[in-house]
């Protein structure tokens, strides 16, 4: 399997009242393409911190992140931004739409900046996601007309308008109630099998059931992986029984 | 001691804001108490120094042939209830070229040489010297020194004299006023007027001053005065004191009705930016207004609380303006008078400026109550529990993004973010509006007084290239001589036009006014009529809209006009405007004025050139055909007149507009800094989510400035429209008082262009700048760990 995500001796910390926390200590980690990779780990473990770090939404303190090759530590302002509309596409827990526009604009607005598609191309791609997320139908309404779990499909759909190499997602149940979480998951999980790489950060077993490979972070280190196969509803209490019974061993 | 707590608290949350309110305060009361101390004292002082050199309440100057006149109007004044007391002194008179001003030619309607007067106080340069006298105001008009040489031509002879001194003169001082006065001690006076042979220099000038009588106004008197002595039907030129302060005062009083509504509209800038902030700041702390009142504070406690907090920021504001204003008004004193003839000794109007300030502060307080009115119905559980609900989408106006496809993506992205967040961008557009307003009104003031054919046209004055006046003797013969110059001039090539116009007081219903006298009605620029008809019969006239006033007359009305025992009556056909003698001034045609005198002739004409770029070509034709006629003609240069009169208020106008330009500039930065700052704390969750998609901080930075860019253009639509409306009606209203009661302003592409440009072009840039915190907001701070 080629290396989508490689990093080595990663380390973040912040000063506070005087004080060094350090978040996260020597990660050295590989994410490799075609798999549904999860992170997770208890509150405040890092995961996201983690997640923001590799996404390049984040500075790192030391060590190197490379992202399908390119090394995006150091990068400039310009840079970045070029990464993120290329290369990484983002998933909030708090759906972060953009209240003023409708779910058809908050997708576009991001399409927009993919060089070589024009505006009319771009919208139609953006109704194309919206239809393939569930919500074709809503997208001349607005972020408050809608559900959060429809907003967080948006938010899919918005993430994925310029056909990101990697789809970073944080926490994308957290605030939806268990019916809309479980929507989504199946949605990125379809994602998934569809070739989209994605990398997820939860806390939430049920949302890592979906995972080919997880990650468990503690006090800013990795502690252990899990591989598994891919998931089939049918399988699913035999691999939560499988999770748990890994995840207590890492002292979940 | 809480509230006090909440006061202090809040302000130091909101220091911008703070700042913002205070800079505000000192700019208007700076303004406003210098503007209203300059005004005010500017009156007194002119009050106090026309008692001091005892300036007569009328005078009227008899020329050559009236001296004998002169002494009969003077013996039967004497004998009148209504004199008070009345003066008649020898003087001499001069016009150019007769009359030299440090070796240059100076261009005088008329020069008064006189016997240094009682009550004159020396400003510059000593008494005793054998020297002239000159009014202080030439010095920056005329750019004179103490030293410098005034040549006086008499009989052939040349007197030169040094300048021995200058004299502040409320009398003649004033640049807006024609005539001037010079003066020589006694004895040198006596020896210069005694060895004139020539009695076209002699001149007589009677000075009266009226009883105070109950029940009659000075009008009253002097109608009184004419009717007994004959004293509107003899001498060559009459004023009233009144009349002279306001000529001598109008430039002054003019820049300061301009400071004083930019003082107004400062206001409301000012009101429109506390109701906006206290908007902002009651949505943000909706949330604390209600932990406070569960602790126990009345509504009407926090209510006051920010009440007083805004009167704090005003009085600091306030009292530092106050303190500039002390600083300012020497300087400003000084700039305001340099042109009217006396110097400033003033300070600070306490009691004014303490007033006005004061009312300009109880409106401020009254708009913050009336914001803050909405604290009262904050419930403190919804409050704490739902904080200030989000605008409802319903609300917004909203354009497709979809749509928008001409546009580049800023563009788009700010069209977007103006249209769905109107509200929060009303306070700019208002406050833009009122900018360009102010600067498209006063950029056409000063375009039209650039173009010195556009000032003579709205000032009702002749518009001419050149002016041509004849010095032979008025003789039938000379003045057929003339006419036959004219008639081949009308004839020649290159020329657009010729015409003569004349003025003369005469006696009209018991006043003494000016009478225009045209010969070409309806077919200059000047003279038009603004209601009615100009007059098509020698026996009808028309009246300003000030004159009209003053003798009661209305269109269709009777006016008896009589001068030097001739008497005529004419019917008022229409109303006209003219800056003579403030307005007060009729016109009839010349076969009208014949009615009057009926061997009147022109001595004098104007000629518009069809092209004017060979002015010094057309002005050597025009001499050598009056040569050829037998004619002493004198050529001149009529837009160099013009322009020598018109320089000082041209100049000061240019100040003004930098003055208004800087100003705006600086209220434009202010506001665009707090609604910029505001906006950029709203915003930047959006700002973080934009960047997670990966658009560049420049891109968003764009589209902010963009947002400003389009909120100038609003404002600009808001001011224009406002400019088209109300301009012109301002300056009539300005100008109303120096006889301009309907003033036309020329709205040129250029005075609207360029404020909007300045205006827009400034708040792109500041918010441009402003907007690099946009760095700041990275994504991090949408991470939920």
């Amino acid at each position: 399997m080629q290396k989508l995500i490689e990093t080595t001796d990663l380390c973040k910390s912040y000063a506070s009242e005087g004080h060094q926390i350090h978040v996260l200590r020597n990660i050295s980690i590989d994410i490799y393409e075609g798999q549904f990779t999860v992170i997770m780990g208890a509150s405040g473990s890092g995961k996201s911190t983690l997640l923001y770090m590799l996404s390049g939404m984040d500075t790192v303190t030391s060590g190197q992140v490379s992202v399908c090759g390119q090394e995006i530590h150091g990068m400039k302002e310009k840079e970045v931004a070029g990464f993120r509309q290329e290369t990484a596409g983002f998933i909030f827990q708090q759906m972060n739409l953009l209240t003023h526009m409708t779910c058809l604009e908050n997708v576009c607005v991001a399409g927009y900046l993919k060089r070589g598609r024009t505006a009319k191309e771009t919208e139609a791609e953006a109704e194309r996601l919206l239809g393939l997320t569930g919500i074709g139908e809503l997208k001349r309404r607005f972020p408050v007309q809608i559900s959060g779990g429809q907003q967080q499909r948006c938010a899919v759909a918005r993430a994925l308008i310029n056909h990101p190499k990697v789809l970073f997602a944080d926490e994308p149940t957290g605030s939806l109630n268990s019916a809309a979480g479980r929507e989504i998951l199946d949605l990125l999980y379809h994602m998934s099998r569809r070739g989209q790489n994605i990398l997820m950060v939860t806390h939430d077993l049920k949302a890592a059931l979906r995972a080919d490979r997880i990650l468990y972070l503690k006090d800013g280190k990795i502690e252990g992986e899990l591989s598994m196969p891919p998931f089939e509803e049918k399988d699913t209490d035999t691999r939560e029984r499988q999770l748990i019974g890994w995840l207590s061993g890492m002292g979940w | 001691m809480g509230i006090w707590l909440i006061v202090k608290g809040d302000i130091r949350k909101r220091k911008g804001q703070a700042a913002i309110i205070i800079i505000l305060s000192l700019l208007i009361s700076m303004l406003l108490a210098t503007t209203v101390s300059v005004l005010v004292q500017s009156h007194e002082q002119y009050d106090k120094m026309a008692e001091k050199a005892n300036v007569p309440e009328a005078v009227n100057i008899f020329m050559e042939g009236q001296t004998e006149e002169a002494d009969t109007v003077f013996d039967k004044l004497k004998e009148r209830p209504e004199t008070k007391s009345v003066s008649l002194e020898d003087i001499l008179l001069f016009q150019s070229p007769s009359i030299k001003l440090g070796g240059e030619e100076w261009y005088s309607n008329l020069t008064i040489l006189r016997e240094y007067p009682d009550g004159y106080e020396l400003a510059e340069g000593r008494r005793g010297e054998q020297g002239i006298y000159l009014p202080i105001s030439l010095k920056s008009i005329e750019h004179i020194k103490i030293g410098d040489v005034v040549v006086l031509k008499l009989d052939g002879r040349v007197i030169e004299r040094p300048v021995a001194g200058f004299f502040e003169d409320p009398f003649l001082g004033g640049a807006m006023i024609g005539v001037k006065q010079v003066f020589l001690e006694a004895e040198e006076f006596d020896s210069v007027f005694y060895m004139t042979e020539s009695a076209a220099r002699k001149g007589k000038l009677l000075g009266i001053w009226t009883e105070t009588i109950e029940g009659k106004s000075f009008a009253d008197k002097i109608k009184a005065l004419n009717k007994e002595t004959g004293l509107s039907e003899g001498g060559s030129m009459y004023m009233e004191q009144s009349l002279i302060k306001m000529a001598m005062l109008i430039l002054t009083d003019i820049f300061l009705s301009l400071l004083f509504l930019f003082s107004l509209l400062l206001l409301a800038v000012m009101l429109v930016t506390v109701r906006y902030m206290l908007a902002s700041s009651l949505e943000d702390d909706y949330k604390e207004i209600g932990i406070l009142s569960t602790m126990g504070y009345t509504r009407g406690r926090l209510l006051g609380a920010r009440l007083l907090q805004v009167f704090v920021l005003c009085a600091v504001g306030g009292a530092t303006g106050f303190a500039g204003a002390l600083a300012a008004i020497p300087s400003f004193g000084n700039f305001a008078l340099d042109e009217t003839g006396i110097l400033w000794h003033g300070g600070i109007a306490v009691l004014p400026a303490l007033l006005a300030v004061s009312v300009i502060f109880v409106i401020v307080l009254s708009v913050t109550l009336k914001s803050l009115w909405k604290v009262k119905k904050i419930s403190p559980v919804q409050a704490i529990r739902n904080g200030k609900a989000d605008v409802h989408f319903k609300r917004r106006y909203q354009i497709p993004l979809t749509k928008l496809h001409a546009l580049p993506l800023p563009l788009r992205l700010a069209v977007k973010n103006v249209f769905s967040s109107l509200p929060q961008y009303l306070l700019l557009i208002v406050v833009c509006g009122f900018l360009i307003f102010s600067l498209i009104s006063i950029s056409a003031l000063n375009e039209n007084m650039q173009d010195l054919k556009k000032t003579a046209a709205l000032f009702g004055s002749a518009v001419a290239d050149i002016s041509v006046t004849d010095h032979l003797e008025e003789t039938e013969e000379n003045r057929q001589k003339f006419q036959v110059f004219l008639d081949k001039l009308k004839e020649s090539e290159g020329i657009e036009q010729v015409y003569s116009y004349d003025q003369q007081y005469v006696d009209m219903d018991g006043f003494k006014m000016l009478l225009g006298i045209d010969g070409s009605f309806g077919e200059t620029t000047h003279q038009k009529p603004i209601e009615g008809r100009a007059p098509k019969y020698d026996n009808e006239m028309m009246l300003t809209k000030i004159a009209s006033q003053y003798l009661g007359k209305e269109i269709g009305d009777t006016v008896t006009i009589s001068l030097d025992g001739a008497k005529a009556d004419f019917l008022v056909t229409g109303l006209y405007q003219s800056s003579s003698d403030a307005g007060k001034i009729g016109a009839v045609m010349t076969e009208g004025y014949r009615r009057l005198v009926p061997d009147f002739g022109y001595t004098s004409c104007e000629i518009l050139l069809e092209d004017n770029k060979n002015l010094e070509e057309s002005m050597q034709e025009v001499e050598e055909l009056g040569a050829e006629e037998g004619l002493d003609l004198q050529v001149e240069d009529s837009a160099a007149q013009v322009n020598d009169m018109m320089k000082d208020a041209q100049a000061g106008i240019v100040l003004l507009v930098v003055f208004f330009y800087m100003l705006s500039i600086l209220i434009s930065a202010l506001i665009t800094f707090l609604l910029a700052i505001t906006l950029l704390k709203r915003q930047r969750h959006e700002f973080a989510v934009y960047r997670s998609m990966g658009y560049p901080v420049r891109t968003l930075r764009t589209a902010f400035a963009c947002s400003f860019g389009m909120i100038g253009i609003m404002g600009a639509a808001f001011g224009l429209a406002a400019a088209l409306l109300l301009t012109s009606r301002l300056f009539s209203a300005i100008f109303s008082n120096v006889g301009i009661s309907e003033f036309k302003a020329d709205i040129t592409v250029t005075a609207v262009l360029l404020p909007i440009l300045i205006i827009t072009g400034f708040m792109m840039l500041f918010s441009y700048y402003i907007s690099r915190k946009i760095r700041r907001y990275g994504v991090r701070q949408l991470a939920e760990e």
